[in-house]
C-alpha cells in the first residue's frame, strides 16, 4: 500500500530536516522520493509534527521491580486514572503506570520502540508476560 | 511417558522437580512430591465435574456460556472472585471481564495475606528469594506459620535441611526458631519454640525491636514470655549472619493484622542496621502471588479493585469480596478456582446463595452447589499449561501433562468464551 502523509512539519536529524512543511511518501513499508499512484492513501496532518519513531533504549516498563513500584504506590495511582475506552483498556498512570497505559502513553509521545533494561534471568518470564500486555509499541529486554 | 521438572500446582512453594509418569493417558506415579502433592496428582480425576449445568441440569457448554453471559451482562455490580489456584492467563481474562462489566475484582489474598500487602504499602519490605535462604540463612524463624503441615517441602528444599553455598552442613549450620500460640509439628522439630499468648504478636515484635535498638524494658513478661527469653532471642537475631522470618496467617489474621506485619517489618529493618535480615510471607494457594502480580501490572492494584467508574479503584475493606457480599451489594458473581461458599463468613456466604453465581471448578464444592451456572474446567498444571508465581515472586511454567476430559476446557479458554460473548452481546 502507498501512503502520503501531507502537510506535516517534518523533523529528521539524519538528513538535517528541521521543521520543514513537507509531504512524506511511503511505498511498501519504505519512505520514497515521491509517488504518482492515484489510489495512495492520503493523511492530511496539517499543523502536526512528523518525525521518526522514538526509541527509548533504557526504560523500566516491565518485571518485578516496576511491579513492586506499582504495588507500593496506590495513592499515586489515584492522581492519574485512565478510563476504559471503546478500544482501549483502563488503568493508572503517574509514577508507575500499569502496562496498558505504558503502551498508550509511549505511543502518544511518538515512541515506537522501548527497551526494558533490567531483566534478571530468574524473572525473565515475568518481564515477558508484562511486555505482552504493553500495547502498540515494539519492546525488548536486556539482562 | 516420563516427564521431569514438573511444577506442582498446590502450595506457594511451587516445587519444580517432580517426575511424573503417564501411562495410557493417566498419571501412573509421581516422584519427589510431598503427600499433599501426591494426592493432588493421583486423585485429580476423582469427584470431577464432567458436564456443565444450569440450575443443576446438564446443559451443553455453548448454552451454559450464553447463560453466564446473560447473567453478567445484566448485572449492575458483578463480583469476580477467586483466581489463586489457576494460571496467570486465566487471571488476566478475569481482570478484563471485571473491567468490561464494571464489576468488582478480588482474589483470595483478601482473606489471607491481604494485610501483608497493606503493611508493604505503608512501610516497604525487605524481600528475598528462597534460593538465597537455602544458600545463606543461618537463622530461620517461622512466626505463625506451620510448614510441616502446610508447605511440606519448604523445609527440605529451602529453609531447614538443605545444604547451601554458605550453609554447608544443612540443618547443623542453621538455627530454627518457631513462634506460635500452640505447639505445632514445626515447633516440635525446631531448635527453639516460643509459645506466646493469643493476639500478643504485636507487643512481642515491638519489644524485640526495642531490645535490638538497645532500649531497656521495664516489663518482666511480654506475650506470656519472660523478658530473659525475649532478650535471648533478640541477641540471637543480632548475631545471625543472615536471618529470615517466614510468617503465616497466625500473624496476618490475628488481632492487629496489617499492624503486626508493620511491626515485623520494623523489627527486620532495625536488625538490618546490624546484620542482614529479611522476611517472606508463606503464601498458601500456589498462584495467589500470581493473582496479586497480574492484577497489579494490569490495574496498579493487587486485589480489591472496583471498576464501576470505568477506571480501577482500590480499597480493601470496601471492595473486598466479603464486604461486597455482606453489604448485599453484589447482584451476581463469577467464581474462579476457589470455594467462598465453604470458607466465607455466614453473611457473605448467605448473600452469595441468593444471587446468580457462575462457578468454574474441577470438582464439586459447596460453591458449585449454590451456583446457577457451573462450568467444569481443566486442572492448571496437570491438564492445562500457564504461568504461576512462587511465594517469593519467582515465575514458573506449569505444564500440561495429560488431556482434560473431552469437552472440558481450561479456565482461560472458558473465561475467553464468556468475554467474547459479552462483547458480542453489546454489538
Amino acid at each position: 500500500m502507498t501512503l502520503v502523509i501531507k502537510n506535516g512539519y517534518v523533523y529528521d536529524p539524519l538528513t538535517g530536516i528541521n521543521g520543514e512543511q513537507k509531504d512524506i511518501f511511503i511505498k511498501e513499508g519504505k519512505i520514497v522520493e515521491e509517488t504518482s499512484e492515484k489510489d495512495a492513501k492520503v493523511i492530511d496532518v496539517e499543523g502536526k509534527t512528523v518525525m521518526p519513531g522514538g526509541v527509548d533504549l533504557h526504560s523500566h516498563i516491565a518485571g518485578s521491580k516496576i511491579n513492586i513500584g506499582r504495588l507500593l504506590r496506590p495513592e499515586d495511582h489515584r492522581k492519574d486514572v485512565v478510563r476504559r475506552g471503546k478500544n482501549t483498556r483502563g488503568g493508572v498512570g503517574y509514577s508507575c503506570p500499569s502496562t496498558f497505559i505504558t503502551g498508550y502513553r509511549y505511543a502518544e509521545m511518538g515512541y515506537t520502540s522501548v527497551m526494558e533494561a533490567a531483566m534478571p534471568p530468574i524473572g525473565a518470564r515475568h518481564v515477558h508476560e508484562e511486555l505482552n500486555d504493553i500495547p502498540i509499541i515494539d519492546k525488548a529486554a536486556f539482562t | 511417558m516420563q516427564h521431569t521438572d514438573i511444577v506442582c500446582p498446590f502450595c506457594g512453594c511451587l516445587c519444580d522437580d517432580l517426575e511424573v509418569t503417564i501411562k495410557d493417558g493417566h498419571i501412573e506415579s509421581v516422584k519427589n512430591a510431598c503427600t499433599i502433592s501426591q494426592s493432588k496428582f493421583m486423585n485429580h480425576h476423582e469427584n470431577r465435574i464432567t458436564v456443565s449445568t444450569i440450575n443443576g441440569k446438564e446443559t451443553e457448554l455453548e448454552k451454559t456460556v450464553e447463560k453466564a453471559v446473560e447473567i453478567l451482562a445484566s448485572a449492575r455490580r458483578p463480583l469476580i472472585y477467586g483466581l489463586s489456584s489457576t494460571e496467570c492467563g486465566a487471571i488476566s481474562k478475569a481482570v478484563e471481564i471485571a473491567e468490561y462489566t464494571g464489576g468488582v475484582l478480588d482474589n483470595t489474598s483478601s482473606v489471607c495475606h491481604g494485610p501483608t500487602i497493606l503493611a508493604l504499602q505503608q512501610v516497604g519490605e525487605s524481600k528475598t528469594m528462597l534460593g538465597e535462604v537455602k544458600n545463606r540463612a543461618d537463622l530461620v524463624i517461622f512466626w505463625g506459620s506451620n510448614p510441616t503441615e502446610a508447605h511440606l517441602r519448604h523445609i527440605v528444599r529451602y529453609s531447614v535441611t538443605p545444604k547451601g553455598m554458605y550453609i554447608r552442613e544443612g540443618k547443623k549450620d542453621r538455627k530454627i526458631v518457631v513462634v506460635d500460640v500452640r505447639e505445632t509439628r514445626t515447633a516440635k522439630m525446631a531448635d527453639k519454640f516460643l509459645k506466646i499468648d493469643h493476639n500478643k504478636d504485636f507487643e512481642l515484635l515491638l519489644a524485640l525491636r526495642a531490645l535490638v535498638r538497645g532500649e531497656k524494658l521495664e516489663a518482666k513478661e511480654i506475650a506470656g514470655l519472660p523478658i530473659e527469653e525475649i532478650k535471648k532471642l533478640a541477641e540471637e537475631m543480632e548475631k545471625a549472619k543472615f536471618g529470615v522470618v517466614f510468617f503465616g496467617l497466625g500473624l496476618t489474621q490475628s488481632d492487629g493484622r496489617h499492624m503486626n506485619i508493620d511491626a515485623a517489618v520494623g523489627l527486620v529493618s532495625e536488625l538490618n542496621r546490624k546484620t542482614k535480615f529479611v522476611l517472606t510471607p508463606m503464601r498458601g494457594h500456589y498462584n495467589v502471588s500470581g493473582a496479586n502480580t497480574v492484577t497489579t501490572w494490569q490495574t496498579g492494584y493487587p486485589y480489591a479493585v472496583d471498576f464501576s467508574t470505568g477506571y480501577p479503584r482500590y480499597n480493601p475493606g470496601e471492595f473486598t469480596a466479603i464486604d461486597v457480599l455482606s453489604r448485599e451489594e453484589a447482584d451476581a458473581a463469577l467464581i474462579i478456582a476457589s470455594d467462598p461458599g465453604a470458607t466465607f463468613p455466614k453473611d457473605a456466604a448467605k448473600h452469595l446463595a441468593q444471587i446468580p453465581v457462575i462457578t468454574l471448578d474441577q470438582k464439586h464444592t459447596p460453591t458449585t452447589m449454590l451456583s446457577e451456572v457451573v462450568i467444569p474446567v481443566a486442572t492448571a498444571g496437570i491438564e492445562a499449561e500457564g504461568t504461576a508465581y512462587r511465594m517469593d515472586g519467582v515465575p514458573l511454567k506449569l505444564s500440561k501433562i495429560i488431556d482434560p476430559i473431552e469437552g472440558v476446557y481450561s479456565d482461560r479458554e472458558v473465561l475467553d468464551m464468556i468475554l467474547t460473548g459479552l462483547k458480542e452481546a453489546k454489538q
